[in-house]
């Protein structure tokens, strides 16, 4: 069981909203209107956490260590939601979104293959911790920066915990966890496929589609984007980050080298072929 | 956790495979603490690595205090 291990760590590193934020350091005049927008659309977005704890939970119920897990991964995520919020409420409060704003983008997300769920906000944590360590960049003012060092660095934290549920799902059955990885990690590192490459901008509702995205229930659908390419300028060396973090992870796991998105795509083909064969060796 | 460095375990805050970091180390030699600053960003980052680094420093015989 990973949980107990996982809680000790990940308790150590807890930082304290109260105490942790320098927030006497405040400079009003570094910040600007449109990064307080971008602080009030991205503190929603975090809330987005809710339906998705909701939807890891109903789909592992087999799985009590992970499930365990995720009620550290939904505390955490509530509190990057809340330190932004808590910003917003101290220094721009006409920015604080209303609870209808937050409840949107809660909504029942489609039963999906747990394994393909679990590569997916893997890959999401690491876009995560580049987004942020980017925003902070581009911000200014130092009580948000540090905010944003603060969410980065659990972000990566986070990131390392699903690596570690990973590589025992690889232990438990390699071929069905590797199919599974490989075809998330092929998705999420091809522009071509995945425009946005996150969670967050994947159809996850039919019966609302197509504005079954958590991206389409913000009151602003097209500010990720404009905030990605036009504010904290998230180019193709950020891109790069994003893109060896993955198949750095996924080189270590499957035991191979993948330098880059066709490679992995190869190996994904040779795997299906095994597996297949092995299927025709046991059925005949 | 278990190490496993085989064939390249990847550090997210310092954007590096461990292999990348521990040629750095090998090539210059540092103290430890040294090491953490000059050579990842772990000490900036999240600091899921420094003890998994420090484990693998001393397995190589290339952590100095």
């Amino acid at each position: 069981m990973l949980y107990p291990d996982i809680f000790k760590k990940l308790e150590s590193a807890r930082w304290s909203m109260m105490h942790d934020i320098p927030w006497h350091q405040f400079t009003a005049a570094k910040i600007s209107e449109q990064q307080l927008y971008g602080i009030r659309m991205n503190a929603i977005l975090e809330w987005s956490a809710m339906p998705t704890a909701e939807m890891f939970l109903r789909d592992n119920q087999h799985d009590a260590d992970f499930a365990a897990f995720i009620s550290i991964w939904f505390f955490e995520e509530q509190k990057h939601s809340l330190a932004l919020l808590e910003y917003l409420r101290r220094f721009a409060p006409h920015y604080v979104p209303c609870e209808k704003d937050l409840a949107k983008v809660r909504f029942t997300f489609d039963p999906a293959p747990p394994l393909e769920s679990l590569m997916l906000h893997f890959c999401g944590e690491i876009r995560l911790n580049q987004w942020y360590r980017c925003a902070r960049n581009w911000h200014t003012e130092p009580v948000i920066q540090h905010i944003y060092t603060l969410l980065a660095n659990d972000e990566a934290r986070h990131a390392r915990v699903y690596f570690e549920y990973m590589k025992r799902a690889l232990q438990k059955d390699h071929d069905k966890a590797a199919l599974a990885f490989s075809k998330i990690g092929i998705l999420m590192t091809n522009a071509r496929l995945n425009k946005a490459m996150h969670p967050t901008n994947l159809h996850v509702n039919q019966s609302l589609y197509p504005k079954d995205t958590v991206n389409d229930q913000l009151p602003d659908p097209t500010w990720l984007s404009r905030w990605l390419n036009d504010e904290i300028c998230f180019d193709e060396p950020w891109e790069k980050k994003v893109t060896h973090g993955i198949l750095g992870s996924l080189s270590n796991l499957l035991m191979n080298r993948f330098e880059s998105m066709q490679a992995l795509h190869q190996y994904r083909k040779l795997l299906i072929k095994n597996t297949e064969q092995k299927k025709e060796a046991v059925y005949g | 956790m278990n190490i496993n460095i085989q064939p390249d375990f990847y550090c997210f805050c310092s954007n590096a495979s461990y292999k990348t970091i521990l040629a750095k180390q090998t090539a210059i030699p540092l103290a430890f603490l040294q090491f953490l600053d000059k050579y990842t960003e772990c000490t900036r980052g999240c600091g899921s690595c420094i003890e998994h680094l420090r484990d693998v420093l001393d397995e190589k015989g290339h952590l100095f205090e």
